[in-house]
């Protein structure tokens, strides 16, 4: 559905492989558990202006690396990644593609720099330069925009993970970015925490029209993206929207993922003679089919 | 019996401004052989509870006694009561600290001033539990190892002190699918073989349904449940209102109830329910 909308982000034939130093002091391809070499071979993809995308993989697959390229924090060791047409070697470039993609990581308490919340927001703002009654203006509208505005004047460490997440997303917010990466940004959150911020991130997608790239091992969270795309051993084996994904049982297994409960209760049942839709995530829908499915025999 | 708290009440910071009553009342006894799953939002007071039961939070008021030792006493065996409850908090790979897995595995025995070969025997045995080769990651650093391994390595560390009650924090946070899966079934192994005793806060309802065999809900500092994962259907609706969950396929189960296919209440998990409704169609389908 995306498809026509512009081209933001171009990643084109992406290699980039960890080495470390062995005793004998050579250089040498680190190595996944799976012994494969660590990090992304070949990897080719575009994001489109507005879309939802979710990247998933199981640990060590070369989703972090991913994200971490779109921004400049890794520069590709061959190929190219092209963001607002500016590709990620071009050092000058750095400081606007940082500014146009906004990074959130997994720990909430190692992204916090400021001991009020709306000093930390204004963090990213006084760096670029932005005159002081802009980045006032700024800091209402990020907090705003996740929720947390009458928190303005609070300091963070008293906070709940999924309080100073949204923190950490609108200090990002801050900076106007059209892209927002979020790096396993729920990992460490409870169910409710995970919720406020997964909400968040929907409503910046819908409203402001930022595009998303969430990258999670929740699979109920891939359900509401536009299109997933899963990595393993550094390279993209799936692609399409969830529905499309989680139709594919066996293929999803294995690569190490999981299909999230309801979906897999449903595959489970056509084994045994249902003819149950697949594509089907929510509890009433699936029992809605399973109601049919007794009641019409 | 293996632990009984009576009554307990904890007060973060008493009087002064910052004054935080984290638990009231706390009732609840765990008996050998339980499987406990916590589970309560953020604040409800169930890191402050698990944090009692091997002393690393003084007792204010209230009694507990764990294995016998009794917590409220003024001269406590700490020795023996941190051998008794192993703690493994969350992301306990941050803790890992020794030069080589080995010693860090070792650490917890040499404190207990067993004897070489014994320290020995239970570094090799603990490794060997979590599933890790002792040969080839013996003499490794623990920084050398994959996420998943190093938390294997912080698991060992525990296991070396032989604990009766094992206590984790949150023991699937930030791994995939994959690794959730694999530690839940070595601890389950574990609850079989070696720790009879298994306490775990977990925020995932559907890993609860799946390995747990009672839980405690906690809210506002007080236990307001104490149920079998079974029972959790029936308090949709309070626990909704607590902001916390029930089991995906306890809500299918009511949800099914509604339209009057009513199942057994262990229906809780994928194996269970398929098991069920395949038997209700090859019956010929539900009778409404």
């Amino acid at each position: 559905m995306f498809n026509n909308s512009k081209e933001i982000i171009k990643v084109k034939d992406l290699t980039y492989i960890y080495t470390t130093v062995d005793d004998e002091g050579n250089e040498v391809i680190e190595q996944t558990d799976a012994k494969q070499a660590n990090g992304l071979q070949g990897v080719s993809l575009s994001v489109y202006e507005g879309e939802f995308l979710a990247l998933v993989g199981h640990n060590g697959s070369g989703k972090s690396t991913l994200a971490k390229t779109l921004n400049a924090l890794i520069v590709p060791q061959s190929g190219d990644v092209e963001v607002f047409g500016l590709n990620t070697k071009n050092h000058k470039d750095v400081p606007e593609i940082r500014r146009n993609v906004g990074m959130v990581f997994q720990n909430p308490d190692n992204q916090m720099v400021a001991s009020i919340v709306e000093d930390d927001v204004a963090f990213g703002p006084e760096n670029i330069g932005v005159p002081q009654p802009e980045i006032v203006e700024r800091v209402n509208w990020a907090l705003s925009a996740v929720k947390m505005q009458d928190f303005a004047k609070r300091t963070p460490t008293k906070m709940s993970g999924g309080q100073k997440q949204r923190i950490a997303i609108a200090g990002v917010l801050a900076l106007k970015p059209k892209v927002i990466v979020l790096d396993e940004s729920t990992a460490m959150l409870d169910p409710q925490g995970r919720k406020e911020v997964l909400d968040t991130v929907k409503r910046l997608n819908k409203e402001e029209n930022i595009t998303i790239i969430l990258i999670t091992h929740f699979m109920d969270e891939v359900l509401d993206a536009d299109r997933v795309i899963a990595l393993d051993g550094g390279k993209i084996v799936m692609e399409g929207t969830p529905h499309e994904i989680f139709a594919q049982e066996q293929k999803v297994k294995e690569i190490g993922l999981d299909l999230p409960i309801i979906s897999n209760l449903a595959h489970q049942l056509n084994k045994k003679g249902f003819d149950l839709d697949v594509n089907v995530f929510d509890v009433e829908k699936l029992g809605d089919e399973i109601c049919q499915s007794l009641l019409k025999i | 019996m293996s632990i009984v708290v009576k009554d307990l009440n904890f007060v973060y910071s008493p009087k002064s401004p910052f004054e935080k009553h984290a638990l009231i009342n706390v009732n609840l006894t765990v008996e050998e052989g339980d499987f406990l799953a916590i589970i309560g939002h953020t604040g409800s007071g169930k890191s402050t509870f698990v944090q009692h039961l091997n002393g690393l939070v003084k007792l204010q008021s209230g009694t507990i006694i764990v294995d016998g030792i009794d917590l409220s006493q003024k001269k406590i065996d700490y020795k023996k009561l941190r051998g008794t409850v192993g703690m493994v908090f969350q992301y306990p790979e941050y803790q890992l600290f020794a030069d080589t897995v080995y010693d860090d595995v070792a650490f917890g025995p040499k404190n207990l001033k067993l004897s070489k070969q014994e320290i020995d025997e239970r570094v090799k045995e603990a490794i060997k539990l979590v599933g890790l080769d002792f040969d080839y990651v013996n003499q490794k650093s623990p920084f050398e190892l994959s996420g998943g391994e190093k938390r294997r390595v912080a698991l060992a560390g525990v296991l070396a002190m032989r604990p009766k009650i094992l206590v984790l924090d949150e023991p699937t946070a930030g791994l995939d699918p994959q690794g959730k899966k694999e530690i839940l079934d070595l601890v389950t192994s574990l609850h079989k073989t070696m720790t009879p005793t298994i306490i775990m806060i977990n925020h995932d309802m559907d890993e609860v349904a799946r390995y747990a065999n009672k839980v405690a809900v906690f809210d506002m500092g007080s236990v307001k449940y104490l149920l079998t994962p079974e029972q959790l259907a029936q308090k949709q609706d309070e626990l909704v209102k607590m902001g916390l969950d029930i089991p995906t396929l306890a809500k299918l189960k009511n949800y099914l109830a509604n339209k009057g296919i009513v199942l057994p209440d262990d229906c809780i998990t994928v194996e269970k329910m398929v098991e069920y409704l395949a038997d209700i169609k090859a019956k010929g389908g539900a009778n409404v």
